[in-house]
């Protein structure tokens, strides 16, 4: 499950890959999505946006997010465009 | 039956007659008597006019003589209401007079027992004029001295002088150069009539005429023409005060003038090492009202519009002190035989003495303006006085605060804009002089201009400890940290200025939407403290399981009185949101704590108990386990169960016991952060959440909205907003995501 792949720290502006998560890609779309449950939280409503879309394919990490090298290649199926 | 009037002064002669006057030289010759000069008169046709002779530096002076015109009695200028000279004169060529500093126009008493022509020989002067200083008059070629004999001499008495005992007064003009024109010199000084007295204008009723200003101008214009009141073009100079009705009268007075004129108090100087001030102005420059016990005293200036608390006042007078440092002047309507002190659309300049009223039955003060005036006291009685739709500037004298208006714990004061300028630079304008705890309210009562250091929105100023609570409403803005406490330095003042927060949230369709998250704090560069930008620091004894969170600062008044909490856990870079009911000082208190066990049925996600969603635990709040003290976020509320984020350490609630509305950790002092957002919550039915704000300033804040998931997704809002004097009004319509697959 990406909820469990993918780890988000609010802190450090980080999306992290579990490196004891399943090994299991994602598109760009599901961590999109992901991401965006998580931050209609309320817990999570003081931290700015990490992702935008540009369209179904098209993403960029945005705010001064960042995502680490293995989440990047745990993606699939479509462009994260990073700073 | 018709108006009486009495200017506290008595007009000792009109100087129609030569009876009671003589005339000498100090210094020089007169070259003849002093005779009647017709057709040029002060206080009627005639005036006494004095010829010096051919001689450089003489120094001529026409006496009035008090002792022998009263039977041999001497003026006694020390007894209280008698102190001040006032004589009309004219000096037919002024530029033949000496400088002020010499002595060119001065007024003279003797104490001495010669009269006539006999130079006395104990005398006093005080110099009143010279050709350097002589001033516009109001009536042609006439000026009207004046000094209180309290004042010191401007130059050391001849004689034994005693105020006790005075026999003349007088006139007197030295010259400092010799007429040049052939022939016998002319008359050069000239007297239109002596008094003395203390100049208080006083309008007394009859019972049946209402009295105006026009009747009190006519008085002293026409009738007496005693020059306490000049007309300067239609405003009026005053060298007197004014009072409405007397404490004496045996019939009732009635005032009621709606004409709009203009009153400047004067004023009178002499020289005394310098030019400085002729009168005690404090003795006698003042507007009031009396009244007697079974004959009393309405007064009205101005008139009324409108309804209700929507009344302005129109057409009041205006008074005006002519020299903000050196001529201050007070109004009193405190008297308890009045009847009404309906005072609309009145203007007050420089009444640096204060301004009193007492009762809510008679005063009515409307639409007023009080500029760089002493305190503003409208009483107890009934609560005091109403003041409505008031202005006030700069308040200035009457206290060593400056303080602008007494706002008692119990009054009838609203609508009134406080202006500052920033001079002077100590002001007061709220003086919260009632001791002990109390609450007081301030409706609508609004301050503009800068205000830091010491010009401030108000003093609590009883010396007894007090601990005041302000409540603001219809817009009032005051801030309690522009309170100072010169009463007593451990006195507390606290403002509950309690605005509206609503957020409602649409689609693009114009639909309502349920259950949008909205998030509201402060700007991350304000400088407040509490509030993600600048985070409380943890205080010491945060203990796991307690039901409070201290912090270390003080807490701003804008925090909301009840929310949520969101403390940093820095060592573990996670954070735990806390529901409070109430804070006090520095202490955030939660909801009553709520303890329970999972039925054996739960998870990592997912606490299972019976009629759980009946307790008072809502989508944000942390929960901990206590069994084996993890913790998570509730995300959901079912009937018998809880959804929460994963338990942490990966843990199962199973069987676990659980409390809410404890602390989730141990936090570290000084170590550990936290926040308290403004606003926070989900949409109800309609699409709005609402939250109260206390409000002190205008304040810039962020405002987010998000609905991401559970149904239709939507692209988040962020925005900043102001929340004014109307708190914030904030209509958001969300874009749908159609690119979330969630």
């Amino acid at each position: 499950m990406i909820t469990q792949d993918f780890t988000i720290d609010f802190f450090n502006k980080k999306i992290l890959y579990n490196p004891k998560g399943s090994g299991n890609s994602y598109t760009v779309n599901e961590l999109y999505s992901y991401v965006q449950d998580r931050f209609d939280e309320p817990q999570n409503m003081r931290y700015d946006i990490p992702i935008e879309a540009e369209s179904k394919t098209i993403y960029h990490l945005v705010n001064g997010w960042t995502i680490d090298e293995e989440g990047m290649k745990h993606l699939k199926g479509g462009t994260l465009v990073t700073n | 039956m018709a108006l009486t009037f009495s200017t506290g002064m008595t007009v000792d002669d009109t100087a129609q007659a030569i009876t009671n006057f003589g005339g000498f030289a100090l210094t020089g010759a007169i070259d003849r008597a002093p005779s009647v000069i017709t057709s040029h008169g002060a206080m009627g046709a005639n005036c006494i006019g004095l010829a010096s002779d051919w001689i450089l530096t003489s120094s001529v002076v026409i006496m009035y003589d008090y002792f022998t015109s009263h039977a041999s009695t001497a003026l006694n200028l020390s007894t209280v209401g008698n102190e001040v000279i006032a004589i009309w004169f004219h000096v037919a060529d002024p530029g033949l007079c000496d400088t002020l500093v010499n002595g060119g126009v001065y007024i003279i008493a003797s104490s001495s027992t010669d009269t006539g022509a006999t130079v006395p020989t104990a005398y006093r002067r005080w110099y009143v004029s010279g050709k350097d200083v002589f001033r516009a008059t109001a009536k042609a070629q006439w000026y009207l001295a004046m000094i209180d004999t309290r004042k010191a001499a401007s130059v050391a008495d001849v004689g034994a002088f005693s105020l006790t005992t005075v026999h003349r007064f007088g006139i007197g003009q030295k010259n400092a150069i010799t007429e040049s024109v052939g022939g016998p010199p002319p008359e050069n000084l000239f007297v239109g009539g002596v008094q003395h007295g203390r100049p208080i204008y006083q309008v007394i009723g009859d019972g049946a005429i209402t009295a105006t200003w026009n009747d009190i101008l006519t008085h002293s214009l026409t009738t007496q023409q005693n020059g306490l009141i000049e007309n300067h073009g239609g405003a009026y100079k005053l060298s007197c005060g004014i009072r409405f009705g007397s404490a004496t009268q045996a019939a009732t007075t009635t005032f009621s003038d709606a004409t709009n004129p203009v009153f400047v108090f004067k004023r009178s100087t002499y020289y005394l090492a310098g030019e400085v001030d002729a009168l005690n102005y404090s003795d006698y420059y003042l507007v009031d009202a009396q009244g007697a016990a079974s004959f009393k005293t309405s007064v009205t200036l101005g008139s009324v519009v409108g309804t209700a608390d929507a009344r302005q006042g129109v057409k009041g007078s205006t008074f005006l002190t002519s020299d903000l440092t050196n001529v201050p002047f007070n109004a009193d309507f405190t008297s308890a035989n009045l009847t009404a002190a309906n005072l609309y659309g009145t203007r007050w300049f420089g009444a640096t003495r204060g301004i009193k009223f007492d009762s809510n039955l008679i005063g009515l003060v409307i639409s007023d303006t009080f500029q760089n005036c002493g305190e503003v006291d409208c009483g107890t009685v009934g609560s005091g006085a109403t003041l409505l739709n008031c202005t006030l500037i700069d308040p200035q004298g009457g206290t060593a605060q400056n303080n602008g208006l007494k706002l008692p714990s119990l009054h009838n004061i609203k609508n009134v804009s406080f202006i500052t300028s920033g001079t002077p630079t100590t002001q007061h304008m709220l003086d919260l002089s009632t001791s002990g705890a109390y609450s007081v309210t301030m409706d609508n009562l609004q301050f503009f201009g800068t205000y830091s250091g010491t010009v401030l929105h108000g003093d609590l100023s009883s010396a007894t400890l007090s601990t005041v609570t302000g409540n603001a409403t219809n817009g009032a803005n005051p801030n309690a940290t522009l309170f100072s406490k010169t009463g007593n330095a451990s006195s507390t003042i606290i403002i509950n200025n309690t605005k509206t927060l609503k957020v409602t949230v649409k689609n693009s369709s114009g639909t309502v939407l349920q259950d949008a998250q909205v998030y509201m704090q402060k700007l991350p560069t304000d400088t407040d403290v509490g509030h993600p930008g600048n985070r409380f620091t943890a205080g010491a004894g945060n203990t796991r399981g307690n039901g409070t969170f201290v912090v270390t600062q003080a807490v701003p008044s804008d925090i909301p009185s009840t929310g949520m909490i969101s403390v940093q856990n820095v060592a573990l870079g996670q954070e735990q949101p806390y529901r409070y009911t109430s804070k006090s000082g520095s202490t955030f208190t939660f909801n009553a704590a709520l303890t329970g066990t999972d039925s054996g049925t739960g998870n990592a996600t997912t606490l299972n108990e019976t009629n759980i969603g009946t307790k008072n635990i809502v989508e944000g709040d942390t929960i901990q386990n206590t069994t084996d003290n993890q913790w998570a976020i509730v995300l959901s509320v079912a009937t018998n169960s809880l959804t929460t984020t994963p338990l942490s350490n990966g843990a199962t609630w199973a069987a676990k016991a659980y409390s809410v509305h404890t602390l989730a950790f141990t936090y570290t002092s000084a170590v550990d952060t936290a926040y308290v957002p403004l606003l926070y919550g989900d949409t109800n039915a309609s699409g709005i959440l609402t939250g109260n704000y206390n409000y002190s300033v205008d304040k810039n804040v962020l405002v987010k909205v998000r609905k991401m998931s559970g149904g239709t997704n939507y692209l988040p809002y962020s925005s900043s907003q102001t929340i004014t004097t109307n708190g914030l009004d904030l209509s958001v319509t969300l874009t749908t995501d159609t690119i979330n697959a969630t």
